[in-house]
């Protein structure tokens, strides 16, 4: 606390808004595992970008064979070992984080766009739009959501945007439920009271009062589901919908390498830490943001 | 002058009732009250809790309407005005609440906090961002606070500066009448000292018409030029505050005065028997 107050020693002369900036990283710092979380984040976001350009066998990614070299383990020629057709497992699992992680985090944020929307809307005007609003939800939450997903996608034909789509339309009753909840305590709250005394109207009470008090549950939730979505996405890709061998994705590499254990174990193992790697990252920066974004959850 | 008159002001509750009988209980918060202030003066609201004292504050600050009866501001009827004109209304009678550390909104700076009055009635001010800044950083030299408090947190400050962010806020419009809905019972008693003073030089610098809230009746003595009493949702008893003390009209002001710790420990109704 000491600290946070010295550091703005000079306020008046920085613009608030970079103060905040600067504010919100020491809260983040507080927690080395954060950082670890970010910095690997970091790091398999721009696996996700660039992870093509630098894979060492590049030809590999577009469906190159070389049954020569199949199941060789880790060696300094493949790090990873080899699969069974001989594909280097470093290239794969490098190129796999596009897919692996990018429709992931897609499918969270149009999962978190619908479902905080509905949420927050049946939470603030409540009364029949309340009811209606949450009963649909309650309908879509007791549908298994794979099974869902499932057959929302089989219905849109397989392709990788149909696979989003599909997982964010059984994915959005959750956060429609928390920022449900969410609002209504927040709704109760003397502030929101003291805006509408003074005059503030629904939009200026929604955006400026109820939302920014309803983010740190749902970004927390964002970044702990992210994981869990990159687990559905190697699902769904598992039974065939959405992603397609020889496509790399993590998910992928782990079904068709579940034959191979557990004599050749790199196999599984590698795109196995990925995803294992990706999901812990998450939740650890999830952390670090619950820290930055709620100046009240003080250790 | 009188700035509010409150007139035959009844307000009702319904509870909800069960699924099965559907009758719900009515409640009645507020019966047939009536009374004046003048500008410039601090009136006392007092009564206990569930007297009816919150509902009358909520109604004269429009966040509810009455079932009958009418509440006249600076000589207009609030029930006869558009939403449009309601609002600009809301700029003139302001509020600091009781709970200074859930009145404020934790996400927001306390620039922001000030600001937002100004902000949600930029219409009639019109003023500009670095105007809304300037009259901020003023508006923190007068409740006391320096102006680079503005770029920090409410969970930064004590109670007693949260409280003076509040009347800050109240005082950004430049408001005629202030609700003061009971706002040093959260405080600790020197602190409450303070922020009462600081109430009172407001007052007198600004003009200002207070409508003091609160069950304490000491605070009530030592702030208002008269009071009214509310239990049940009646009015009780209105009399200037001496007279009020010095021969209370109704069984229930007598009753309270009667309550009062007395700082004579041969009068306080806490003596023992024997010392009687």
């Amino acid at each position: 606390m000491s600290e946070v107050v010295q550091s703005t020693g000079s306020a008046a002369t920085r613009s608030a808004r970079r103060t905040n900036w600067a504010r919100g990283f020491y809260r983040f710092r507080q927690n080395p595992l954060s950082v670890v979380g970010l910095v690997i984040v970091v790091l398999l976001l721009l696996l996700a970008l660039f992870g093509e350009y630098i894979a060492p066998y590049p030809e590999h990614l577009n469906g190159e064979l070389n049954v020569a070299n199949r199941f060789q383990p880790p060696s300094a020629e493949f790090w990873f070992g080899t699969n069974e057709v001989g594909q280097d497992i470093f290239s794969l699992v490098l190129a796999g984080a596009r897919i692996s992680l990018l429709s992931g985090i897609a499918v969270i944020v149009v999962a978190t766009l619908i479902g905080t929307f509905i949420g927050v809307i049946a939470g603030y005007f409540g009364s029949w739009l309340d009811e209606v609003l949450m009963r649909f939800t309650d309908l879509v939450l007791t549908l298994p959501a794979l099974i869902l997903a499932m057959a929302i996608a089989a219905g849109l034909g397989p392709s990788i945007p149909n696979m989003i789509l599909a997982l964010a339309l059984a994915w959005w009753p959750g956060f429609a439920r928390m920022a449900r909840g969410e609002v209504l305590s927040t709704k109760a709250e003397l502030y929101v009271l003291a805006a509408k005394a003074q005059g503030g109207g629904n939009t200026r009470i929604l955006t400026r009062h109820i939302l920014p008090n309803i983010t740190s549950p749902i970004i927390v939730k964002m970044s702990l589901d992210v994981g869990f979505a990159i687990l559905a996405v190697a699902s769904l890709g598992f039974i065939g919908i959405g992603v397609r061998p020889p496509t790399p994705e993590w998910g992928v590499m782990l079904s068709v390498s579940r034959s191979n254990l557990p004599h050749f174990w790199w196999t599984a193992i590698f795109p196995g830490m990925a995803i294992f790697l990706s999901v812990l990252s998450f939740n650890f920066m999830g952390d670090g943001l619950r820290d930055v974004f709620d100046p009240r959850a003080r250790r | 002058m009188t700035i509010l008159q409150v007139e035959n002001l009844t307000k009702h509750y319904v509870t909800s009732g069960g699924y099965f009988d559907g009758r719900g209980e009515t409640i009645v918060a507020l019966d047939d009250v009536s009374f004046d202030v003048r500008r410039g003066e601090s009136i006392g609201i007092v009564g206990e809790s569930g007297s009816g004292k919150s509902t009358l504050s909520r109604i004269i600050l429009g966040l509810e309407r009455p079932d009958s009866g009418r509440i006249v501001f600076d000589g207009t009827d609030l029930s006869t005005l558009s939403k449009r004109e309601l609002r600009a209304i809301c700029a003139r009678i302001q509020v600091v609440f009781q709970d200074p550390y859930a009145s404020l909104n934790p996400r927001m700076s306390v620039r922001d906090l000030i600001a937002e009055p100004m902000e949600i009635h930029r219409d009639i001010l019109g003023m500009s961002n670095a105007q809304i800044t300037d009259r901020v950083a003023e508006l923190l030299t007068l409740v006391r606070m320096e102006e680079d408090h503005m770029h920090r947190y409410p969970h930064e400050f004590s109670g007693g500066q949260r409280q003076r962010i509040g009347i800050a806020r109240a005082l950004a419009c430049k408001p005629q009448l202030i609700v003061l809905d009971e706002p040093t019972s959260a405080l600790d008693v020197s602190v409450q000292a303070q922020v009462l003073s600081l109430l009172i030089g407001l007052q007198d610098e600004l003009n200002l018409t207070y409508l003091f809230i609160s069950h304490d009746l000491a605070v009530v003595r030592y702030l208002c030029q008269s009071a009214i009493l509310i239990r049940k949702g009646k009015l009780v008893e209105n009399a200037p505050i001496e007279s009020l003390f010095d021969a209370p009209e109704s069984d229930y002001g007598r009753m309270l005065i009667g309550a009062m710790p007395d700082i004579d420990p041969d009068r306080s109704p806490f003596r023992l028997k024997s010392e009687a």
